[in-house]
């Protein structure tokens, strides 16, 4: 729709007005410019019969017509029955008519100005109007754009906020509703909203940039003048940097001093560069994958092994295989330049990582939000990027299963979960390795071990570089008594990168399952976060415990003790209240309250409490000569005891491994039922 | 006449995958030299991408030349500035939404046959 079209006349325009004079005012104004197929008419009534016929396609007129007839009833009946063909409505509004505004809008009124007695001064309202349209593919939004004046000067910003949000339901993308939906949040006193909203706003129409910056200048308060560099703004201060060539070392650290890092670890070589992510918070990563000492594949497994799930890394690379392929869509690389670099490339691929990892707009970074947020157990903060990724109607509808199975799965809602992943496998074409390792998950979670094994050795053997994919792969091993499964994915993780610590944490629980206790622990001299170690030797003991192994997990109970850092001490009074429980339930009531009584001593834990009432419910079984029966008739018990899992009592909270070790327990409690390993 | 950037709402509605891996493909204005740009996302006739602010107008033809195969003519149908607030350090960027002009195109195999669509 454009003025063009008025022009040649292949579009009619009706005109009516309240009286002859004005008419002929807006029929000069119209001449004034070069509109042809002018129709004039008398009243709303003779223009809805030509309407009716098809004859009419734009209106333009006053309130009222001849008879006295007002544009409001008119709109009515147009649209009563229904959408019709489209109608283009402009009305020349007095000022004690300009109250009807909203009403008139509601019902389909398209555009609106002031009327004046010029002709010049309808002919400018109105041109300005058709240019408008001209930049708008969408009618509604010139719409809003005619009327977001009068709701802005008659400070009507209950009604500006509710159109907004209407308009942008449909129009997700619509700068214009977006900036005035932020201004009436102002209006109405809702400034926190309106700030994280201007703040979202990471793309817009380069017409709106103005405004933007006035917004952002009185809300935000920023000035033109002081521009913050990038990184700064989102509080990113360091950045990791790995290039084996010292020549381009120099020069990718001055680029990333200009995105605003004032701290850059540079590094030559993966090993140094590993070392420094273990002991630094870095805030983004500049990787080169052929690196010498550790290699990208390995040095990015690191980097996420420690924690720092979601901040933005970029490879740099002449060429990625297959196996390259799949590790970077699993660690959540957020691009990938080829080499040799153009500067301009990285400058803007560098740019793009830092703001959507802040702020991120894109499917795709949204989805590595989600994945970084379950990563570090941020459920909420996960729902709510998901929430977001729900407003892109363009995202890819097998992601979006996927993304909502791994938030089911955090909740521990497996068996939907299941559901989802199986839906989305169907949907997807060729094998998907994201989608297949986390149903192997599912399936470990709902008991079904074997299908899971055999799933993930499947998935292993796509993205055989994901170190910690084969570790987990030993791990499922382990609970299916595939004791040379478990030690053959090991091999093939430890060749890859012995000093991760994800592979000795493994060897360790390897050594555990078929025996080796002392080489055990002599491994964990060598592990930094003993804790998780420990956590999952406790829940060993107690699975073998409830199998009926007591010596079996008292051993493991006292192995457990011996390691556990001296600091440690609620650590210990768990440890040190389920080997009392072990013993009670071997009937061994005095080690049991000796072991409960170094529970107590350790202080405030989370046993304390269930300690002192076990203690004295021995002590007045010991007295009164009865014996205490709550292992074995727990129905008769108020509050019957168990053991206590590390699991409820995250040591680490929220890690990936430490969930993982729940599905190991269970997996072994249901390898104790099955006939004992040959020897 | 100066060329402008004019921006179009951005009117997508295909499922779009992201880019991710090495894209062994350029693209350039039809005789000029390849442009530097970071591939965002594809559709199946769409394709959004990243680069420096340059005159560039809706309408504007631009050739995507995968390695081995005849270039694919794509037409800029939407612009828009990301960034605003980067340091005056950083070039001006656009973020660029293209189209194929030919319904025969299908530019998600094209991408999943490089093996850089994260699906």
């Amino acid at each position: 729709m454009n003025i063009a079209s008025l022009r040649s006349g292949q579009v009619k325009v009706g005109v009516v007005a309240a009286s002859q004079i004005q008419r002929r005012q807006i029929v000069d104004a119209l001449n004034l410019l070069h509109l042809q197929g002018l129709v004039e008419f008398d009243s709303f009534f003779d223009l809805e019969i030509a309407v009716d016929k098809r004859e009419i396609d734009w209106v333009i007129c006053t309130y009222k017509d001849e008879e006295g007839s007002t544009l409001l009833q008119e709109l009515s009946e147009l649209t009563k029955g229904g959408p019709q063909a489209p109608l283009y409505i402009f009305a020349l509004l007095k000022p004690g008519e300009k109250g009807q505004l909203l009403q008139l809008f509601n019902a389909g009124l398209f555009g609106w100005a002031e009327m004046s007695e010029a002709p010049d001064a309808i002919a400018d309202h109105f041109y300005r109007f058709m240019k408008q349209l001209e930049h708008t593919a969408e009618p509604h939004l010139a719409a809003l754009a005619s009327l977001e004046p009068y709701l802005r000067q008659e400070r009507r910003w209950q009604e500006a906020a509710r159109l907004c949000e209407a308009v942008l339901r449909l129009y997700p993308h619509s700068d214009q509703a977006r900036l005035l939906q932020i201004e009436a949040l102002v209006g109405l006193g809702d400034a926190g909203r309106a700030e994280f909203l201007l703040r979202d706003m990471e793309l817009y129409d380069p017409e709106v940039a103005k405004r933007v910056g006035l917004l952002r200048e009185s809300l935000l308060g920023e000035n033109e003048n002081h521009h913050k560099l990038l990184a700064t703004q989102h509080a990113m201060e360091t950045a990791l940097l790995v290039e084996p060539q010292l020549q381009n070392l120099e020069l990718l650290q001055s680029k990333l001093r200009e995105l605003g890092f004032r701290r850059i670890l540079a590094f030559t070589n993966g090993e140094d560069a590993a070392k420094a992510v273990r002991e630094e918070r870095i805030h983004f990563a500049l990787l080169t994958w052929e690196t010498p000492g550790l290699t990208g594949p390995y040095l990015l497994q690191r980097i996420r092994e420690v924690g720092q799930l979601d901040i933005p890394l970029i490879v740099m690379t002449e060429r990625l295989d297959r196996a390259d392929i799949q590790l970077v869509k699993d660690m959540g690389v957020a691009y990938v330049l080829k080499k040799p670099l153009q500067l301009e490339q990285l400058v803007i691929a560098s740019a793009w990582a830092i703001s959507q990892a802040k702020n991120p707009t894109e499917a795709a970074s949204l989805e590595r939000k989600i994945l970084a947020c379950l990563g570090r157990g941020d459920r909420d903060g996960a729902r709510y990027m998901f929430q977001k990724l729900q407003g892109i109607p363009t995202r890819d509808p097998i992601k979006d299963k996927y993304l909502m199975a791994c938030l089911l799965y955090s909740e521990g809602r497996f068996a939907p979960a299941k559901d989802l992943l199986i839906e989305a496998t169907h949907l997807s074409k060729g094998d998907n390795v994201r989608l297949a390792a986390m149903l192997a998950k599912c399936l470990i979670r709902l008991g079904d071990v074997k299908a899971g094994l055999t799933l993930l050795k499947k998935v292993t053997s796509f993205s055989p570089k994901n170190i910690e994919r084969l570790c987990a792969l030993a791990e499922v091993a382990l609970q299916s008594n595939d004791l040379d499964l478990a030690e053959e994915s090991l091999i093939q993780a430890e060749n890859q990168d012995p000093n991760a610590e994800v592979v000795q944490e493994t060897k360790v629980k390897v050594a555990v399952v078929s025996g080796q206790t002392e080489v055990a622990l002599d491994l964990m001299q060598l592990i930094a976060e003993k804790e998780r170690v420990v956590s999952y030797m406790n829940n060993l003991a107690v699975a073998y415990v409830r199998s009926g192994e007591i010596d079996e997990g008292i051993r493991l109970y006292e192995d457990c003790l011996r390691i556990i850092p001296a600091p440690e001490m609620a650590l210990q009074a768990i440890v040190n209240y389920n080997m009392s429980l072990a013993l009670i339930r071997n009937r061994d009531h005095a080690l049991g309250s000796v072991y409960l009584k170094q529970a107590i001593a350790k202080g405030e834990s989370p046993v304390a409490q269930r300690a002192k009432s076990l203690l004295g419910r021995i002590d007045e079984a010991r007295q009164s000569g009865t014996p205490l029966q709550f292992f074995d008739e727990p129905e008769t018990t108020p509050a019957p005891l168990g053991e206590t899992e590390l699991e409820r009592f995250p040591l680490a909270e929220n890690l990936e491994r430490l969930r993982r070790q729940t599905y190991f327990l269970q997996g072994l409690l249901q390898a104790a039922k099955l006939p004992p390993r040959a020897a | 006449m100066q060329k402008s950037t004019v921006s179009r709402l951005d009117r997508r509605s295909a499922t779009r995958y992201a880019v991710n891996g090495l894209v062994p493909a350029r693209l350039s204005f039809p005789g000029e030299e390849a442009i530097e740009v970071v591939y965002i996302d594809v559709s199946q006739r769409g394709l959004g991408i990243l680069c420096r602010a340059m005159p560039i107008a809706i309408g504007d033809s631009i050739e995507l030349a995968i390695e081995g195969q005849q270039p694919i003519v794509l037409e800029v149908c939407w612009a828009r500035i990301p960034l605003r607030d980067a340091s005056s350090d950083l070039p001006p960027m656009l973020r660029l939404g293209l189209r194929s002009r030919s319904s025969d195109v299908d530019l998600v195999q094209e991408f999943d046959a490089l093996s850089c669509l994260d699906r």
